[in-house]
């Protein structure tokens, strides 16, 4: 049984978001709402974790931290692999996304009631840019170059 | 057992914890400074290198020592390894975790910053070996510490005795 792991350097949990377009739980197009309900409706998520098993029997599992995508990448593969679990199991997937400021200011805004439309605004608006190249990476089966194309 | 060593780069003082812990570096007395910057991987990790846990070698009591670099971020060590250790099954009393970063004085992080990250080995390293040299003692100390510890059995992953997860270095 095989494992993907997803890793993003982001604020906002886009490893999480690549993870479950995988599962079948967000849709191929981008729906708002359906991101919104996910991750923002109880305030700003920055879980990860399992995730769940795809219908193909595969797991998925994603991590993000500020900053630290490479850092949790090579964490995750030495860990296993000093632990003796096969390559052959599991498959770390970095996402190279390069976060802009506004994504980032967008997911601190939305920790207050006050400043969540204007936040939710600014990450809807993100993530419409970063949401197809999400979809096509897990496509492509997680071999693939992300651009925010300057968010 | 796998004892893991960790703090901010994973090239000086978690470096220093595992040669000690492997009786590559004095137990009893503090070393020379040519003792010390020639040590093992000493001021040898880059920055790219953070989250790889290295292979340092085993102590003749049946554990691998390991080192690691996490930033400032250790809840990232602690938090990704017991998800990982859930999800593979891996058990979580099978490592440990020895945060060493409380022991990195402000010599230390000056010199490893030029060392390691701006690239300037030529001061960083002398000033890193120095604040490693302050610092000795007390690195020791943590490793009498884990090594009482260990034929115990009383470690578990990601909080360990000896861990210090609001280390901020």
């Amino acid at each position: 049984m095989k494992t993907v792991i997803f890793c993003s350097g982001c604020h906002f949990p886009v490893s999480s978001i690549a993870g479950f377009i995988y599962l079948g739980i967000l849709p191929p197009n981008l729906s708002r709402e359906a991101v919104w309900n996910t991750f923002c409706i109880d305030g700003p998520y920055n879980g990860g974790g399992y995730l769940g098993k795809a219908p193909d029997g595969t797991r998925i599992m994603a991590f993000s931290a500020p900053s630290s995508g490479h850092l949790l990448a090579n964490l995750a593969g030495s860990f296993l692999e000093i632990n003796g679990v096969s390559k052959n199991n599991y498959q770390v997937v970095e996402l190279p996304i390069h976060e802009g400021p506004l994504l980032a200011l967008g997911q601190m805004l939305l920790k207050w009631p006050v400043t969540r439309p204007v936040g939710r605004r600014l990450v809807e608006n993100c993530l419409k840019k970063i949401y197809p190249l999400l979809v096509q990476a897990v496509k492509l089966d997680a071999n693939f170059q992300i651009s925010d194309n300057g968010i | 057992m796998k004892v893991i060593y960790h703090c901010y780069g994973g090239a000086h003082s978690s470096v220093t914890a595992a040669n000690i812990h492997l009786g590559l570096m004095p137990g009893k007395r503090t070393p020379g400074y040519n003792e010390l910057i020639n040590q093992k991987l000493f001021d040898h990790n880059q920055f790219k290198d953070s989250g790889r846990i290295i292979f340092m070698g085993h102590d003749g009591r049946g554990n691998e020592v390991y080192i690691v670099g996490r930033r400032s971020r250790p809840s990232l060590l602690y938090d990704t390894t017991e998800c990982l250790s859930y999800a593979f099954g891996i058990n979580s009393r099978s490592y440990l975790l020895v945060d060493v970063a409380s022991h990195v004085n402000i010599i230390m992080k000056a010199g490893g910053i030029l060392s390691r990250r701006l690239g300037l080995v030529s001061i960083g390293r002398p000033l890193v070996t120095w604040g490693t040299l302050i610092s000795y003692r007390g690195i020791l100390k943590l490793v009498e510490k884990t090594l009482k510890i260990i034929p115990a059995g009383s470690c578990t992953g990601g909080i360990g005795l000896v861990s210090n997860a609001n280390s901020n270095n």
